[in-house]
């Protein structure tokens, strides 16, 4: 299992960051797991990524957990789409 | 607190422009220099939003004129001269004295008042010479917008936005949230599309769009109040949508036309008198309503019942909508269905597996089903429309018909919100006006004869509509005379379909009125009459998927009932096991399952099997020896009865199972099948099995012949 | 620790934006004109310090808000900017946006104005 903890103030300007360690992640072929518990909201740019991410893992047959959002993120996934 | 503290760095700040104003001026007056004078205009634009920030809204507003004024000085668009520089410098005095009076101390107002008519004769001169002014404020209107019954307005917003976007500092998500807040996203559809694959992703750009319409109780200002740092250099659209969603607030205008067509549908007016009152409105500003009955065109209760009328069928008009191929949906519903049968094969995988396995399994099944029914339903509403407005285009006929024959008749309608599907109602229009016309010409007689028979001297012909068992019912009942048996006897024998003597039962003598070149009238009508029409009829129903029976009593009246299936491929069934057969009842029709005692079960003449439910008796039915098949059980107090309802009767089916519930996609049977009333289509089950689906209402109807 | 900066030459305006903001927990940096403005937040993340907004007047002495955008925007990309202008500078609006600026703010304004404008580009 790969675990990316994402920092406090991930967003645009940082999301090199965010978009290398989960290209990483995804070429590791182990089980990815997001954690939250730092982030209080996020941006469009990380909503991006992480639908990106989630079609690339799905299309090689694995998923990506999303663990510790709290309501204000998960409002902002279910408004970009990546949750229901 | 904060105003204090602004207020004392003000008087602070405003001290040191004041100063440098006045030295500035001076500076002016002996050698103009651009750069000075640009420094006076910067500083009192900042003394005016200083004095504005601190609330001293006497010193802005007076700020605000000497600006403009200097801005044209700035400009060159006036020389200053000595009176000016003068106007100037006791305008600063002023504002001094404006700034240092204390809390509610009111400063010289007409000192103030003075100085601003010289300020504006300044600006005024230049303006002339100018002609016209800088100032060319569009005026705007504002029009408040609609909302529904409950206060809430619809807006369609699509935003897509720049690519560049993040580079300015701005995060679309966001702007979805402030939207997201101003009320519910009752359709919501995500460009996700859009964003590239994970490895050419630039994640510095936005690939981002979003449409969604909004329901809110706010005004569309306030909407684009969300959109205010990006709505004109993206790609934002916001459209009104209200109307589409609030019949009551379409355009006045319309809805009056429309009181215009319903009368006119009705016949009440003719087209000419329509098209006179609608131009006469377009004159005047008077209600069509209105001047309908001031030109004595119609009473005012012919108005009145127009207007229940009209709320009757008012239906959202859908703009924004796409015009799809029946075909297509068709597809869709059949690959639905797959879907069904794959996902009730999944769930026979999982009675296979391990408790656990199976408990999870059956978990995520029972979520995916529950889409799979909303699904459905979506998909069914898109092609469901109620059949009233079909219903109401009939009121002119009848009466144009009727008074072409010297008769009078009244049609009333029942079920208009009946909903059936779109092509159905198309295709079922014209076998109605046949049904109609031909209940008018046949079904009911002269008034006189009317009269003779103590009847009122005016017919009524009603239009029903309803649902059964997943089935439409749509029927034409006239009060008329009824069929005449014996002519319908007579007419049959004459054309060899029956031997004279031979027994016939009833409903089969009358599927003879079916036939082509088969009509009873003596003499044939204008209308109809000529034999031509009513097997048109016929096959136009069976065409559907439908069926035809008339129900006639002799002097009290004719029906025709028409069946029609929903072209829904799917319903709620439960399944039963009789030996080793599976059937279907509909959920709809099941009222409970029992096991009745040996006492509950008698045998009456005549009536046959009775089986005692809750005090009342209901017809017992057999299964295994209506289809012929093997049974586990033989007496009733023995197997399972399940109680089923139709049209408020009841009957007991007597089963050796119950097998559970099921969403069942119908395939329609072959006709050789379908004869027996009693099944109502088949089913593909999870294994493969196929299983018969069982109509009450046939069933019943069986029983009871 | 994460700031927003004021860069406006007129001092009860800072003060103002200040004061308005500091109930609501922000940081506040404080500069009179463009060149002022852009040492400030230099020297603020050189410290190691997050500038989340910028804040700026368009007419100042020595380097004006367009000015300032500019520098600015070559060393960060993505902080939002938010434009104080008044009725009459309108078509500054225009040419703060091409320079990247995200979003303004009338003057004069209310305390709830600008917050609300604050709370338009950062939460």
């Amino acid at each position: 299992m790969k675990l990316i903890e994402l920092e406090d103030n991930t967003g645009i300007k940082n999301i090199h960051c965010l978009y290398s360690s989960l290209g990483e992640a995804i070429e590791s072929n182990a089980e990815i797991v997001l954690d939250f518990r730092n982030v209080r909201r996020i941006d469009l740019a990380v909503a991006q990524v992480l639908i990106a991410a989630i079609r690339r893992a799905h299309g090689a047959g694995r998923i990506i957990k999303l663990q510790k959002v709290n309501d204000t993120i998960r409002e902002q996934l279910v408004i970009c789409g990546i949750l229901k | 607190m904060i105003d204090n503290a602004v207020r004392d760095v003000f008087l602070e700040e405003s001290k040191e422009l004041l100063d440098t104003l006045d030295s500035d001026i001076v500076r002016l007056e002996t050698s103009p220099d651009q750069d000075v004078m640009n420094r006076v205009f910067r500083s009192v634009h900042t003394l005016k939003g200083g004095s504005g920030i601190a609330g001293y809204d006497q010193v802005y507003e007076f700020t605000h004129g000497l600006e403009n004024l200097l801005d044209l000085v700035r400009k060159g668009e006036t020389q200053i001269n000595a009176a000016m520089i003068t106007l100037l410098l006791r305008s600063l005095d002023w504002i001094r004295q404006a700034v240092a009076a204390a809390d509610g101390e009111e400063c010289d107002i007409a000192v103030k008042e003075a100085l601003q008519r010289d300020i504006n004769a300044c600006i005024g001169e230049v303006s002339a010479v100018k002609a016209g002014g800088t100032h060319d404020e569009k005026p705007r209107i504002i029009v408040p917008g609609k909302t529904d019954a409950h206060g809430n307005r619809y807006y369609h917003i699509r935003c897509a936005f720049n690519e560049d976007i993040f580079l300015r500092g701005i995060d679309p998500l966001m702007i979805m949230e402030d939207l997201r807040r101003l009320g519910t996203f009752i359709q919501r559809k995500i460009n996700k599309k859009d964003v590239p694959n994970f490895d050419s992703l630039d994640p510095e750009k936005c690939y981002f769009s979003w449409e969604v319409v909004l329901k809110t109780e706010h005004t569309i200002e306030k909407v684009y109040e969300v959109f205010l740092f990006v709505h004109d250099d993206n790609d934002i659209v916001i459209r009104d949508i209200t109307e589409n969603y609030d019949p009551d607030s379409a355009d006045a205008r319309i809805a009056e036309k429309r009181i215009g067509e319903i009368l006119l549908g009705k016949g009440v007016i003719t087209e000419n008198e329509l098209n006179d009152v609608l131009n006469e409105q377009d004159q005047k500003n008077a209600k069509l309503g209105d001047l309908v009955v001031s030109k004595g065109y119609a009473t005012e209760k012919d108005v009145e019942h127009a207007l229940v009328d009209q709320e009757k069928i008012k239906k959202k008009i859908e703009t924004g909508t796409v015009r799809v191929d029946t075909a297509k949906l068709d597809n869709l519903l059949n690959l639905l269905g797959e879907i069904v049968i794959g996902q009730s094969a999944i769930s026979r995988l999982a009675d296979d597996m391990s408790e656990e396995q199976s408990f999870m399994l059956k978990n995520a099944l029972y979520g995916m089903e529950r889409t799979t029914r909303e699904f459905q339903e979506q998909l069914m509403s898109i092609r469901m429309i109620p059949i009233g407005p079909s219903f109401e285009q009939f009121r002119r006929f009848v009466r144009d018909v009727s008074h072409s024959l010297n008769k009078e008749i009244y049609l009333e309608i029942e079920g208009q919100d009946t909903e059936l599907d779109k092509t159905v109602i198309e295709r079922i229009s014209d076998p109605l006006k046949h049904m109609i016309r031909n209940a008018i010409d046949h079904g009911i007689e002269s008034p006189e004869t009317r009269a003779g028979a103590g009847k009122p001297k005016s017919g009524k012909i009603t239009l029903r509509a309803y649902h059964q068992e997943g089935n439409v019912f749509i029927e034409v009942s006239d009060d008329g005379g009824g069929i005449d048996r014996k002519e319908v006897r007579a007419k049959a024998e004459a054309l060899g379909l029956v031997k004279h003597g031979e027994e016939i039962a009833d409903a089969k003598l009358l599927q003879f009125l079916f036939l082509p070149g088969f009509s009873t009238t003596s003499q044939v009508g204008e209308l109809s009459g000529r034999g031509v029409g009513m097997d048109v009829v016929k096959n136009n129903i069976e065409s559907l998927r439908g069926s035809v029976e008339i129900e006639t009593r002799e002097k009290i009246g004719t029906t025709f009932r028409v069946k029609l299936p929903l072209t829904l491929a799917i319903i709620e069934g439960m399944l039963i096991r009789v030996g080793k057969s599976i059937f279907i009842l509909p959920m709809l029709s099941i009222v409970e399952s029992i096991r009745p005692r040996k006492e509950d079960v008698q045998t009456v003449e005549k009536k046959g099997e009775l089986i005692r439910v809750r005090g009342e008796y209901a017809p017992l039915v057999r299964l295994y020896e209506i289809f012929g098949i093997e049974s586990e059980h033989h007496n009733p107090w023995e197997s399972l009865v399940v109680i089923v309802e139709s049209a408020g009767v009841r009957l007991g089916i007597m089963i050796d199972e119950l097998v559970g519930q099921q969403q069942i996609v119908i395939k329609s049977l072959d006709t050789a099948i379908t004869n027996s009333r009693s099944v109502s289509g088949a089913a593909i089950l999870g294994n493969g099995q196929v299983a018969l689906i069982l109509d009450v209402h046939g069933l019943l109807s069986e029983i009871m012949s | 620790m994460r700031y927003i900066a004021i860069i406006d030459d007129s001092p009860t305006m800072r003060a103002s934006v200040m004061l308005t903001l500091k109930p609501f927990g922000y940081n506040v940096l404080q500069a009179q004109h463009g060149a002022e403005g852009l040492d400030v937040i230099q020297k603020a993340i050189a410290e190691g310090h997050e500038i989340a907004l910028a804040i700026c007047d368009i007419n100042m002495p020595v380097l004006d808000g367009i000015g300032f955008i500019n520098e600015f925007r070559k060393f960060d990309k993505f902080t939002p900017i938010l434009v104080l202008t008044t009725e009459s500078e309108q078509a500054t609006i225009q040419k703060g946006k091409q320079a990247g600026a995200s979003g303004w703010l009338i003057k004069p304004f209310k305390p709830d104005e600008l917050i609300q404008s604050v709370e338009r580009l950062i939460r």
